[in-house]
Protein backbone atom coordinates (compact mmCIF):
# COMPACT_ATOMS: atom_id res chain seq x y z
CA UNK A 1 0.00 0.00 0.00
CA UNK A 2 1.30 3.12 -1.01
CA UNK A 3 0.94 6.22 2.13
CA UNK A 4 1.35 8.89 -0.29
CA UNK A 5 -1.43 8.29 -2.81
CA UNK A 6 -3.82 10.46 -3.26
CA UNK A 7 -7.44 8.81 -3.10
CA UNK A 8 -10.71 9.76 -4.39
CA UNK A 9 -13.78 9.54 -2.06
CA UNK A 10 -14.43 6.69 -3.85
CA UNK A 11 -11.50 5.28 -3.44
CA UNK A 12 -11.62 5.49 0.28
CA UNK A 13 -14.69 4.19 0.71
CA UNK A 14 -13.85 1.15 -1.09
CA UNK A 15 -10.88 0.67 0.97
CA UNK A 16 -12.33 1.07 4.13
CA UNK A 17 -15.19 -1.78 3.25
CA UNK A 18 -12.36 -3.82 1.89
CA UNK A 19 -10.46 -3.82 4.66
CA UNK A 20 -13.52 -4.88 6.83
CA UNK A 21 -14.66 -7.44 4.52
CA UNK A 22 -10.49 -9.03 4.52
CA UNK A 23 -10.53 -8.53 8.32
CA UNK A 24 -13.78 -10.48 9.07
CA UNK A 25 -12.56 -13.46 6.61
CA UNK A 26 -9.27 -13.24 8.65
CA UNK A 27 -11.52 -14.26 12.02
CA UNK A 28 -14.25 -16.77 10.21
CA UNK A 29 -11.04 -18.48 8.88
CA UNK A 30 -10.00 -18.86 12.58
CA UNK A 31 -13.21 -20.24 13.46
CA UNK A 32 -12.97 -23.01 11.42
CA UNK A 33 -9.91 -24.32 13.34
CA UNK A 34 -11.95 -24.13 16.42
CA UNK A 35 -15.16 -26.20 14.71
CA UNK A 36 -12.69 -28.58 13.33
CA UNK A 37 -10.95 -29.71 16.54
CA UNK A 38 -14.71 -29.36 18.34
CA UNK A 39 -16.39 -31.25 16.20
CA UNK A 40 -13.61 -34.01 15.95
CA UNK A 41 -13.81 -34.16 19.52
CA UNK A 42 -17.67 -34.44 19.98
CA UNK A 43 -17.46 -36.72 16.95
CA UNK A 44 -15.13 -39.08 18.31
CA UNK A 45 -16.07 -39.02 22.27
CA UNK A 46 -19.66 -39.80 21.03
CA UNK A 47 -19.07 -42.65 19.00
CA UNK A 48 -16.93 -44.02 21.60
CA UNK A 49 -19.56 -43.54 24.77
CA UNK A 50 -21.85 -45.11 21.89
CA UNK A 51 -19.78 -48.15 20.65
CA UNK A 52 -18.91 -49.12 24.31
CA UNK A 53 -22.15 -48.98 25.89
CA UNK A 54 -24.02 -51.30 23.32
CA UNK A 55 -20.56 -53.71 23.66
CA UNK A 56 -20.69 -53.91 27.40
CA UNK A 57 -24.05 -52.08 27.97
CA UNK A 58 -22.44 -50.62 31.22
CA UNK A 59 -23.30 -46.95 31.70
CA UNK A 60 -20.51 -45.81 33.30
CA UNK A 61 -19.12 -45.39 29.81
CA UNK A 62 -20.68 -42.12 29.70
CA UNK A 63 -18.39 -40.80 31.88
CA UNK A 64 -16.47 -40.39 28.92
CA UNK A 65 -18.14 -37.22 27.99
CA UNK A 66 -16.51 -35.21 30.31
CA UNK A 67 -12.90 -35.91 28.47
CA UNK A 68 -14.70 -33.36 25.62
CA UNK A 69 -13.41 -30.80 27.22
CA UNK A 70 -10.00 -31.00 27.93
CA UNK A 71 -8.83 -32.57 25.31
CA UNK A 72 -10.88 -30.18 22.85
CA UNK A 73 -8.91 -27.11 24.88
CA UNK A 74 -5.75 -29.18 24.37
CA UNK A 75 -6.29 -29.35 20.49
CA UNK A 76 -7.21 -25.90 20.38
CA UNK A 77 -3.72 -24.91 22.01
CA UNK A 78 -1.68 -27.37 20.02
CA UNK A 79 -2.73 -26.29 16.62
CA UNK A 80 -3.02 -22.84 17.57
CA UNK A 81 0.62 -22.20 19.63
CA UNK A 82 2.73 -21.86 16.01
CA UNK A 83 0.12 -19.90 14.42
CA UNK A 84 0.16 -15.76 14.13
CA UNK A 85 -2.17 -14.63 16.81
CA UNK A 86 -5.58 -12.97 15.75
CA UNK A 87 -6.39 -10.03 16.89
CA UNK A 88 -8.71 -9.38 19.49
CA UNK A 89 -12.60 -8.61 18.76
CA UNK A 90 -15.89 -8.22 20.08
CA UNK A 91 -16.96 -10.75 17.55
CA UNK A 92 -14.65 -13.48 18.77
CA UNK A 93 -14.73 -12.97 22.66
CA UNK A 94 -19.08 -13.30 22.05
CA UNK A 95 -18.02 -16.76 20.12
CA UNK A 96 -15.70 -17.72 22.89
CA UNK A 97 -18.88 -16.42 25.96
CA UNK A 98 -21.32 -18.70 23.60
CA UNK A 99 -19.54 -21.85 23.41
CA UNK A 100 -18.46 -21.56 27.02
CA UNK A 101 -21.63 -21.25 28.17
CA UNK A 102 -22.60 -24.25 26.15
CA UNK A 103 -20.18 -25.88 27.78
CA UNK A 104 -21.33 -24.84 31.16
CA UNK A 105 -24.80 -25.75 30.50
CA UNK A 106 -23.44 -29.55 29.64
CA UNK A 107 -21.80 -29.72 32.65
CA UNK A 108 -24.11 -28.89 34.82
CA UNK A 109 -26.80 -30.52 33.41
CA UNK A 110 -24.69 -33.65 33.04
CA UNK A 111 -24.07 -33.11 36.90
CA UNK A 112 -27.71 -32.47 37.95
CA UNK A 113 -28.75 -35.61 35.63
CA UNK A 114 -26.18 -37.98 37.61
CA UNK A 115 -26.62 -36.23 41.17
CA UNK A 116 -30.39 -34.72 41.52
CA UNK A 117 -32.93 -36.22 39.03
CA UNK A 118 -32.58 -38.12 35.70
CA UNK A 119 -32.79 -35.79 32.83
CA UNK A 120 -32.82 -36.37 29.09
CA UNK A 121 -29.06 -35.08 29.03
CA UNK A 122 -28.32 -36.59 25.36
CA UNK A 123 -31.53 -34.58 23.42
CA UNK A 124 -30.15 -31.60 26.13
CA UNK A 125 -27.01 -31.70 24.32
CA UNK A 126 -27.88 -31.64 20.95
CA UNK A 127 -30.49 -28.88 21.62
CA UNK A 128 -27.53 -26.51 22.99
CA UNK A 129 -25.32 -27.54 20.35
CA UNK A 130 -27.83 -26.39 17.84
CA UNK A 131 -28.20 -23.39 19.54
CA UNK A 132 -24.71 -22.69 20.22
CA UNK A 133 -23.65 -23.50 16.46
CA UNK A 134 -26.64 -20.86 15.32
CA UNK A 135 -25.74 -18.42 17.53
CA UNK A 136 -22.35 -18.55 16.41
CA UNK A 137 -23.62 -18.19 12.74
CA UNK A 138 -25.14 -15.39 13.47
CA UNK A 139 -21.96 -13.30 14.83
CA UNK A 140 -19.68 -14.65 11.76
CA UNK A 141 -22.75 -13.85 9.51
CA UNK A 142 -22.25 -17.07 8.14
CA UNK A 143 -25.99 -18.47 7.09
CA UNK A 144 -25.20 -21.99 6.66
CA UNK A 145 -23.73 -22.42 9.62
CA UNK A 146 -26.89 -20.69 11.69
CA UNK A 147 -29.42 -23.19 9.14
CA UNK A 148 -27.06 -26.03 10.34
CA UNK A 149 -27.50 -25.21 13.56
CA UNK A 150 -30.85 -25.02 13.83
CA UNK A 151 -31.29 -28.26 11.95
CA UNK A 152 -29.04 -30.09 14.28
CA UNK A 153 -30.92 -28.51 17.75
CA UNK A 154 -34.64 -29.17 15.99
CA UNK A 155 -34.29 -32.00 14.32
CA UNK A 156 -32.31 -33.61 16.77
CA UNK A 157 -35.16 -32.67 19.52
CA UNK A 158 -37.66 -34.70 17.17
CA UNK A 159 -35.28 -38.03 16.11
CA UNK A 160 -35.24 -38.27 19.70
CA UNK A 161 -38.61 -39.06 20.32
CA UNK A 162 -38.03 -42.04 17.33
CA UNK A 163 -34.53 -42.91 18.80
CA UNK A 164 -34.19 -43.93 22.23
CA UNK A 165 -31.15 -44.77 25.04
CA UNK A 166 -28.11 -45.52 23.49
CA UNK A 167 -29.31 -44.36 19.76
CA UNK A 168 -29.57 -41.00 21.19
CA UNK A 169 -26.00 -40.71 21.48
CA UNK A 170 -25.23 -41.16 17.96
CA UNK A 171 -27.50 -37.70 17.16
CA UNK A 172 -24.54 -35.87 19.41
CA UNK A 173 -21.97 -37.84 17.11
CA UNK A 174 -23.77 -36.30 14.29
CA UNK A 175 -24.00 -33.01 15.83
CA UNK A 176 -19.81 -32.91 15.97
CA UNK A 177 -19.79 -34.01 12.36
CA UNK A 178 -21.81 -31.10 11.20
CA UNK A 179 -19.23 -28.74 13.37
CA UNK A 180 -16.72 -30.99 11.15
CA UNK A 181 -18.46 -29.99 8.16
CA UNK A 182 -19.41 -26.19 9.18
CA UNK A 183 -15.38 -25.54 9.57
CA UNK A 184 -14.82 -27.74 6.36
CA UNK A 185 -17.16 -25.31 4.41
CA UNK A 186 -15.74 -22.15 6.41
CA UNK A 187 -12.56 -23.25 4.75
CA UNK A 188 -13.29 -23.86 1.63
CA UNK A 189 -15.07 -20.75 1.37
CA UNK A 190 -12.22 -18.71 2.20
CA UNK A 191 -9.90 -20.13 0.25
CA UNK B 1 -19.87 23.70 1.74
CA UNK B 2 -18.12 19.87 2.34
CA UNK B 3 -16.42 19.07 5.23
CA UNK B 4 -12.21 19.09 4.83
CA UNK B 5 -10.80 15.30 4.55
CA UNK B 6 -8.76 14.45 7.65
CA UNK B 7 -5.10 14.79 6.02
CA UNK B 8 -3.92 12.38 8.72
CA UNK B 9 -6.62 9.58 7.59
CA UNK B 10 -6.66 10.21 3.75
CA UNK B 11 -3.61 8.20 2.80
CA UNK B 12 -4.25 4.50 1.45
CA UNK B 13 -2.28 2.60 4.21
CA UNK B 14 -2.96 5.11 7.54
CA UNK B 15 -6.67 4.71 6.16
CA UNK B 16 -6.23 0.89 6.18
CA UNK B 17 -4.53 0.41 9.69
CA UNK B 18 -7.21 2.65 11.15
CA UNK B 19 -10.52 0.45 8.95
CA UNK B 20 -8.69 -2.80 10.71
CA UNK B 21 -8.42 -1.24 13.63
CA UNK B 22 -12.19 0.28 14.20
CA UNK B 23 -13.42 -3.58 13.41
CA UNK B 24 -11.35 -5.24 16.29
CA UNK B 25 -10.30 -4.52 20.27
CA UNK B 26 -7.12 -4.40 19.31
CA UNK B 27 -4.46 -5.81 16.32
CA UNK B 28 -0.65 -6.94 16.85
CA UNK B 29 2.19 -5.45 14.19
CA UNK B 30 2.60 -8.76 12.63
CA UNK B 31 -1.66 -8.83 11.83
CA UNK B 32 -1.70 -5.20 10.25
CA UNK B 33 1.25 -6.12 8.35
CA UNK B 34 -0.31 -9.00 6.93
CA UNK B 35 -3.65 -7.04 6.21
CA UNK B 36 -2.34 -4.44 4.90
CA UNK B 37 0.86 -5.65 2.85
CA UNK B 38 2.79 -3.09 3.54
CA UNK B 39 6.18 -3.21 4.21
CA UNK B 40 7.44 -3.19 8.10
CA UNK B 41 9.39 0.25 7.72
CA UNK B 42 6.32 1.99 6.28
CA UNK B 43 4.13 0.42 8.31
CA UNK B 44 5.94 1.32 11.85
CA UNK B 45 6.28 4.99 10.16
CA UNK B 46 2.45 5.09 9.75
CA UNK B 47 1.59 3.89 12.93
CA UNK B 48 3.78 6.81 14.52
CA UNK B 49 2.00 9.37 12.98
CA UNK B 50 -1.43 7.99 13.86
CA UNK B 51 -0.11 7.26 17.65
CA UNK B 52 1.53 10.61 17.84
CA UNK B 53 -2.09 12.13 16.68
CA UNK B 54 -3.71 10.37 19.27
CA UNK B 55 -6.02 8.36 17.11
CA UNK B 56 -3.79 5.09 18.00
CA UNK B 57 -2.46 3.61 21.26
CA UNK B 58 0.81 1.49 20.62
CA UNK B 59 1.95 -0.97 23.24
CA UNK B 60 5.69 -2.74 23.08
CA UNK B 61 5.52 -5.54 24.94
CA UNK B 62 8.03 -9.25 25.42
CA UNK B 63 5.77 -12.19 24.38
CA UNK B 64 8.74 -14.76 25.68
CA UNK B 65 11.94 -13.36 23.83
CA UNK B 66 9.68 -11.98 20.64
CA UNK B 67 8.94 -8.40 20.60
CA UNK B 68 4.91 -7.43 20.49
CA UNK B 69 3.65 -4.26 19.48
CA UNK B 70 -0.12 -4.45 19.52
CA UNK B 71 -2.18 -1.37 18.90
CA UNK B 72 -5.82 -0.03 19.92
CA UNK B 73 -7.88 2.48 18.51
CA UNK B 74 -8.53 5.51 21.11
CA UNK B 75 -11.51 7.22 21.26
CA UNK B 76 -10.47 10.26 19.52
CA UNK B 77 -9.52 7.52 16.31
CA UNK B 78 -13.07 6.81 16.71
CA UNK B 79 -14.64 10.38 16.08
CA UNK B 80 -11.94 11.29 13.75
CA UNK B 81 -12.73 8.14 11.63
CA UNK B 82 -16.39 8.77 11.95
CA UNK B 83 -16.21 12.22 11.04
CA UNK B 84 -13.59 10.63 8.30
CA UNK B 85 -16.25 8.56 6.46
CA UNK B 86 -18.91 11.33 6.87
CA UNK B 87 -17.05 13.69 5.25
CA UNK B 88 -16.22 11.30 1.82
CA UNK B 89 -20.19 9.96 1.72
CA UNK B 90 -21.16 13.98 1.68
CA UNK B 91 -18.07 14.20 -1.13
CA UNK B 92 -19.77 10.80 -2.74
CA UNK B 93 -23.61 12.66 -2.82
CA UNK B 94 -22.37 15.62 -4.44
CA UNK B 95 -20.65 13.70 -7.24
CA UNK B 96 -17.20 14.74 -6.31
Amino acid sequence: MDNNKQMTAEESLTLIAEVLNNSRRSLLKDSARHFLIWGLCIAVFSLAVYLMWISTGNVAWNWLWFGITPVGYLGVWLTGRNKQPMPKSEIGRMMGMVWATYGVFCVGLALVSVLVVPLPITLLVVLLLGIAESMSGVLLRSWPVAIAGFILGVGGIAMGKILSGESQVLLVALGGLLLLVTGIAIKLQQR
Amino acid sequence: MLPKLDPLLHSELRLAVMSILASVEQADFTYLKDQTKATAGNLSVQIDKLSAAGYIAVTKEFKGKRPCTTCVITPAGVEAFKTYVEAIKAYLKTGM
